[in-house]
């Protein structure tokens, strides 16, 4: 499978599948090769494995729900309900007349609230690591062309990303600007790009040397054409496997700053947040807790999943 | 690879990182604006804002005020912190000190039994193996917060078994410990697994066997030694990671530490605790992959041949 010109993306979350083959490596004069966006094979061969194909319902349901939520479920995930407080779960199908997962301290519905809170974390999440992705691997692709002051300054930059690490850069920020949506998702795409630029660096560095791109270069292409279009394919893979960690990692960022109370500001329902109240009622409304990390367990599991399948069925040697 | 050259320019670039960590943070936390009125929020007369504002040295152009923050940071002085009015550097470190009781013992507890359990699950397949990676697939899914509080649900008030928040005696170790634990626990056996399966399949192991050496002597002399030796520099990596979980840790049972500071310290605004709390922490990260590059350096001959 490992040998296999194989390779899976997943696409905002979804699943679809772009080709680059591992031999594309060695074999990049064979035109027939070229990198193709869809193949159903690959797509098979990817949720053939369980789990995979579990996650990969499991994302597609927050997902589907994070869009069309508004039109299904008709409770105010922000509008307070007294008189229904602390309602114990109530398992029915009808979800707009029963409180399925129960009900918050003020009378909100829990189902609801996570579905809702489901869209903020994986917003962050996906547009996070793709802003995250787009700055680390230009900076990382210029530094590994462009070696000496400018390569120096990037991975300086990157080294500081490690030094202070992005949950104590958020708390300072928070400290800074207040809470918000805006403020964390330009401050996970400024400070969470080290990775891809350390990942595009090396990759670049590895390739710049070889027949093919001596070749664009004799044929007179560009620089910056040579890198989009001769180098950039060679990243692809690892840089899937790498966003969609990421990807999970910043969902989990996210939940933690709103469970301390510095991520995103109430109402708006946010998995951490919901945490971080349901921990007071734990003596008589468990629910509260439990499901909504449930939800971000799952999610970081479904993510996750997917990324080592992702890695199984790229070559992993390629970017370790 | 650490020759004396290559470290001291390590060693350099360290310190240019430190610096120019120290130096957004202070930028950053003037970005806002004025810190006085900030922090007094319009609570106080216009002349008193002036006065302190002369106090403080607001007034000055901003290089003026970058340079004397510098000097002062050199020395380690960080200012006081605006709610307790201690110097900054001195809650830090005590409290640093509060979180170090959980984080060794986690970090201890987690090596102790992650590295014997991922090689196992190497070596053996089969029944040791399935569980080692359920467990840490388990753990590596659930952020440690949930952890937390599914733990306080579990033994503290359904079980009713362990205090669930503060200091105190032994068991009130024991939760924050073991939440701490959570994610390390499946980073490392995942980690120890892979290295050793990977060693596993190497020639020299192949060569060790053919000659005829006992299998218990092929795992411990040679595939061990090689596939441990990358974790050395992991752990000194780790420092940021863990740093993290604590904070996190720390908020869900109410532990005194370093990460309950820096949360307090971002809610209201106390730059000088901000400052000296990503000053340490960038010296920590910085100085852990420092001595792991030179562990590992130690402990592989081949490295430090180069």
């Amino acid at each position: 499978m490992a040998n296999s010109p194989i390779d899976l993306a997943g696409g905002g979350g979804g699943g679809a599948a772009v080709g680059a083959a591992p031999e594309a490596f060695q074999l990049s004069s064979d035109r027939s090769r070229r990198y193709k966006l869809w193949n159903h094979r690959y797509v098979i061969g990817f949720i053939r494995y369980p789990p995979a194909a579990f996650a990969l319902v499991i994302v597609v349901f927050f997902v589907t729900m994070a869009m069309l939520g508004p039109y299904v479920i008709s409770w105010n995930p922000d509008k307070p309900d007294l008189r229904s407080a602390l309602q114990s779960p109530d398992w029915n199908i009808a979800i707009n007349s029963h409180h399925i997962l129960g009900t918050d301290s003020v009378g909100r519905d829990v189902f609801t609230r996570i579905l809702v809170g489901g869209r903020v974390s994986i917003l962050l999440g996906v547009v996070g690591a793709t802003g995250a992705a787009t700055i680390g691997v230009t900076l990382g692709m210029i530094a590994g062309w462009n070696r000496g002051v400018i390569g120096a300054i990037v991975m300086r930059w990157a080294d500081l990303q490690i030094a202070l690490p992005l949950l104590l850069m958020a708390l300072t920020i928070a400290a800074v600007f207040g809470p918000g949506l805006h403020i964390l998702l330009i401050l996970f795409a400024v400070w969470f790009w080290g990775p891809y630029a350390r990942i595009s660096e090396g990759l670049t560095l590895s390739v710049k040397n070889r027949e093919f791109v001596e070749a664009a270069r004799t044929i007179g292409a560009t620089p910056p054409r040579i890198v989009a279009r001769h180098v950039f394919p060679h990243l692809i893979s690892p840089l899937l496997v790498l966003w969609s960690f990421s990807a999970a990692i910043l969902i989990i960022i996210e939940a933690s700053l709103s469970f301390l109370g510095v991520g995103i500001p109430p109402p708006t329902a946010s998995w951490g947040s919901m945490l971080a109240e349901g921990r007071q009622f734990l003596h008589r409304a468990s629910w509260l807790a439990i499901y909504p990390g449930v939800a971000i367990s799952l999610t970081v599991w479904s993510i996750n999943t997917l990324g080592d399948r992702l890695r199984d069925v790229v070559d992993r040697r390629q970017y370790l | 690879m650490l020759g004396g050259a290559v470290f001291a320019r390590r060693i350099m670039q360290a310190m240019l990182v430190l610096f120019l960590l120290v130096s957004l943070l202070f930028f950053i936390s003037r970005m806002s604006g004025d810190p006085v009125v900030m922090l007094t929020e319009g609570a106080i007369d216009p002349e008193d804002v002036e006065a302190l504002r002369e106090a403080y040295g607001f007034n000055d152009p901003i290089v003026v005020q970058y340079g004397r923050f510098l000097g002062e940071a050199i020395r380690g002085d960080f200012g006081d912190s605006v709610r307790t009015f201690q110097p900054a550097r001195d809650l830090v470190f005590d409290r640093i000190k509060v979180s170090l009781q959980l984080v060794i013992p986690a970090k201890i507890l987690v090596l102790l039994i992650a590295i014997p359990l991922g090689s196992l699950a190497a070596v053996k397949r089969g029944a040791i193996g399935a569980f080692a990676m359920i467990m840490a697939v388990l753990f590596q899914s659930v952020p440690s917060f949930f952890l937390g509080v599914l733990y306080i649900f579990f033994f503290g008030v359904t079980l009713g078994w362990l205090p669930v928040f503060g200091t105190g005696g032994i068991d009130h170790y024991i939760l924050p410990t073991a939440t701490l634990m959570g994610y390390p626990l499946a980073r490392y056996t995942r980690l120890t697994r892979a290295q050793v399966s990977e060693a596993l399949s190497q020639e020299y192991v192949r060569t060790a066997r053919a000659k005829g050496l006992a299998e218990t002597n092929v795992i411990r002399k040679h595939v061990l030694r090689n596939a441990l030796l990358p974790i050395v520099t992991i752990i000194g990596v780790d420092i940021g990671t863990l740093v993290g979980s604590a904070i996190i840790v720390e908020a869900v049972f109410a532990w005194p530490g370093f990460g309950t500071l820096v949360v307090e310290a971002a809610k209201t605004r106390d730059y000088p605790v901000i400052q000296a709390a990503g000053f340490t922490i960038g010296l920590l990260v910085l100085t852990g992959s420092l001595v792991a590059d030179y562990a590992y350096g130690l402990l592989d001959p081949r490295i430090r041949r180069r």
